[in-house]
């Protein structure tokens, strides 16, 4: 064991802490042309959109899960901003990059990456939620052009959206749901598009309703086969996994957690003074320390090509969980300002209650990209190998 | 980057696994566990011939240098295995007498404690929950010892025992030695029998080192005892695991329904990262020097909590069976209670980590 990078890793190091020097000033970080640029010069200099072509706009390097580490951390340090950050970028351009015909990569890829193209994610309905695959949007196809119509939630960013990805039924006989789906890409502006914001509990933005009344995409926007549009949105490319990254994130707030309850004063002392505050932190502290070093476990096995077990299954909970147990104590620390509904944004500089965001937003976390429930039945079943729940449709 | 076990380290831990495998069965288990609680001197014998004592000194000391993650994969193994023995207390002397000990020791006590021909543990705790090496409080004066110890396992068994003293001096007795009462207690835990021991004007013999190794051996203790934990709980939960593929009830496998799902799976949740948890500290006590004292209570108060609660839910997800005397579960769950206090609760080891970070 060595927690250390090797000397080759150490001058990759290096090179990108040099290339961060020259580059990227973070005065400037709300430059977009200056970012833009930045972007254009980390990619060239294989440090995003690694494993994509250079056709389409990539760096195309061999995958290194160490180097993807060393890139995250150095360029989190510097708080340089990394891939553009979306649906389209994450999700969408990995399953073209598998999935799609050269005409559709050369159509979408480049725009998406240089933030042309924006993208929604259009997979859940209001009667399709954990058990996806029973999307009712349907699609005919009518001459040259498919004819959409259904109804989409939970679309993040639809508002800015210039395009969606959908999860669209076109095969309504087929012999299971799974089958009867096709993965299609809608234009948003067009009419018969309508966009309902829906106000999340923590207050601002977050994601929408998006009504399709015969909507239309050209017949050759869809992508892999009819009806395999299942399979298509499971499709992701085996390259650099980020293991880390979320064990990250969850020490990122934990520290701000402490440093929180070294400032809240409580009873005429620190709030980190009072013995139940203490141990509860000291309490959370064990998991995320755990949580973290599973990321370490996974990226050795990553970067060596081995399976690193069940520990895979486990990371999406485990954060969320960790991000409850810090929004009770939070609510212990900042008490009476909890009470209080944070409003940012410039000249609003919020207090304590800014945690409201974290309290009631890491709710959320246990629901999207796959429910709490969900993620027990997966270990239970995929990692523990019990028996499997047969669906009733 | 590399967090993971070398190829020796996994070497070791499949040549251990196996040997346990055949010897531990549930079956040696149970039958052990109704006989009087003690040390399994065949088992002993087999690890000892494997090298385990000399797992930590180093190759100029006479062993073999491989550090303490090392030993704490073969601590484990004996926590999933419920090893009669007092592995971790042995390694931790041979250690303590290499480091510490005067020519006489070494040459005296180094060869037949390595060999496992004679057996070495350790007195640490004192009444009251006195189990810090700031917490002790025995005095030696001109080689006399006087005081007592609580908690001491198989101070009947052993040959040779490692007494904390005031200051976190450290002292070595030979239990042949005169003005020893050793005070067998019945285990809950028979795995692990412990004792109170009393010294009156007993002769011993004073290591160097001081606090410095105290504070090295206690936190060593607490990483292996987080491994042995670990081992406890990870073996409960596969148990659970397998019951509930071949019980059936209702017509079906009791492994079907969510409710018992939902409670394995939350059970594989708390303990699969545990384990990454007790590589680290073991591997911050052998090279992160200044992180090792902490990283030691943490893991300790995470797994032994963990552990214990992961070992009731799986005597509750077996049913009435896991509540039989003749049923192996209960050995893991009453191992893992006992890891949960010995050497201190979770609870003062999370004060510890608070402290120790300036919180």
């Amino acid at each position: 064991m060595d927690l250390s990078y090797s000397e080759k890793y150490q001058i990759y190091q290096r090179g990108v802490t040099a290339f961060l020097r020259q580059h990227w000033d973070p005065g400037r970080a709300r430059d977009k042309a200056y970012v833009a640029e930045f972007r254009r010069a980390a990619t060239e200099a294989g440090y995003l959109y690694r494993s994509l072509p250079k056709a389409y706009g990539g760096a195309e390097v061999p995958p290194d899960v160490i180097e993807a580490q060393i890139i995250r951390e150095e360029f989190g340090r510097a708080k340089a901003p990394r891939e553009m950050p979306g649906n389209g970028v994450m999700m969408l351009v990995p399953t073209l990059i598998d999935r799609g015909t050269e005409a559709q990569k050369q159509m979408f890829i480049a725009k998406t990456l240089a933030g042309e193209y924006l993208w929604a994610q259009g997979y859940s309905e209001p009667g399709a939620g954990s058990d996806l695959a029973a999307v009712k949007t349907r699609g005919e196809l009518v001459g040259d052009q498919w004819l959409i119509n259904g109804h989409k939630i939970w679309t993040t960013d639809a508002e800015t959206a210039t395009h969606m990805f959908a999860l669209v039924r076109t095969e309504p006989n087929a012999p299971s749901k799974h089958s009867g789906i096709s993965y299609i890409l809608i234009p948003m502006d067009q009419p018969g598009v309508t966009v309902r914001p829906l106000k999340p509990i923590y207050g601002g933005h977050a994601f929408c309703e998006v009504f399709l009344e015969d909507v239309r995409a050209p017949a050759d926007w869809l992508v892999g086969e009819r009806g395999d549009g299942w399979n298509v949105s499971k499709s992701t490319l085996k390259h650099e996994r980020n293991s880390v990254g979320s064990a990250a994130g969850t020490l990122d707030t934990f520290n701000k957690l402490v440093a929180l309850a070294k400032t809240v004063e409580r009873n005429g002392q620190p709030a980190i003074k009072d013995p139940l505050i203490r141990h509860q932190l000291a309490q959370i502290e064990g998991y995320v320390k755990a949580h973290l070093y599973s990321g370490y476990y996974q990226l050795t096995k990553d970067a060596k090509g081995e399976h690193p077990g069940n520990i895979t299954l486990m990371n999406k909970i485990n954060n969320s969980n960790i991000g409850q147990q810090m929004a009770e104590l939070a609510t212990a620390i900042i008490a009476e300002d909890s009470l209080i509904m944070p409003v940012f944004g410039k000249g609003k500089s919020p207090g304590n209650e800014r945690w409201v965001n974290h309290i009631l937003g890491s709710l959320a976390a246990t629901i999207g990209g796959g429910t709490s429930n969900i993620q027990l039945n997966i270990i239970a079943e995929r990692g523990l190998g019990l028996p499997r729940e047969e669906a009733k449709n | 980057m590399d967090f993971d076990l070398n190829d020796e380290q996994k070497m070791l831990r499949e040549s251990v696994q196996a040997l346990l495998a055949d010897n531990n069965t549930h079956l040696a288990l149970t039958r052990r566990n109704d006989g009087e609680p003690g040390l399994d001197r065949d088992l002993w014998r087999a690890l000892c011939a494997m090298g385990l004592p000399a797992i930590l000194p180093g190759e100029e000391q006479g062993g073999l240098g491989m550090g303490l993650l090392t030993l704490a994969v073969a601590a484990e193994l004996a926590g999933r295995y419920a090893v009669s023995a007092p592995l971790a207390e042995h390694a931790l002397v041979v250690y303590a007498i290499a480091s510490g000990g005067d020519d006489a020791l070494r040459s005296r006590w180094l060869e037949p404690l390595l060999s496992g021909d004679k057996i070495a543990t350790i007195a640490w705790g004192e009444a009251g929950g006195r189990w810090l090496p700031e917490q002790w409080t025995l005095e030696a004066d001109d080689g006399r010892l006087g005081g007592t110890k609580t908690t001491v396992v198989y101070a009947a068994e052993a040959d040779l025992i490692l007494v904390g003293l005031a200051g976190g001096e450290l002292a070595v007795v030979e239990m042949s030695a005169e003005g020893i009462t050793v005070a067998a207690l019945e285990p809950v835990d028979r795995t692990h029998p412990v004792a109170t021991v009393t010294f009156a004007d007993t002769p011993c013999r004073a290591l160097t080192g001081g606090l410095i190794l105290a504070k090295q051996l206690y936190n060593a203790g607490l990483v292996l005892q987080a491994a042995d934990s670990f081992g406890a709980a990870a073996h409960a939960l596969d148990m659970s695991v397998e019951y509930a593929k071949t019980r059936e009830q209702f017509g079906r496998l009791i492994g079907e329904f969510q409710g018992l799902k939902f409670q394995l799976a939350n059970m594989a949740l708390d303990m699969e990262p545990c384990r990454a948890l007790y590589w680290y500290a073991a591997h911050a006590w052998d090279a992160i020097p200044d992180d090792a004292e902490r990283a030691a209570a943490i893991a300790k108060a995470h797994i032994a909590d963990l552990a214990v609660k992961t070992a009731r839910m799986a005597v509750e997800c077996h049913g009435g069976i896991a509540i039989t005397w003749e049923f192996a579960l209960h050995i893991f769950l009453k191992r893992a209670m006992f890891n949960g206090v010995n050497l201190g609760l979770p609870g003062m080891h999370r004060g510890r980590s608070a402290d120790l970070a300036d919180w």
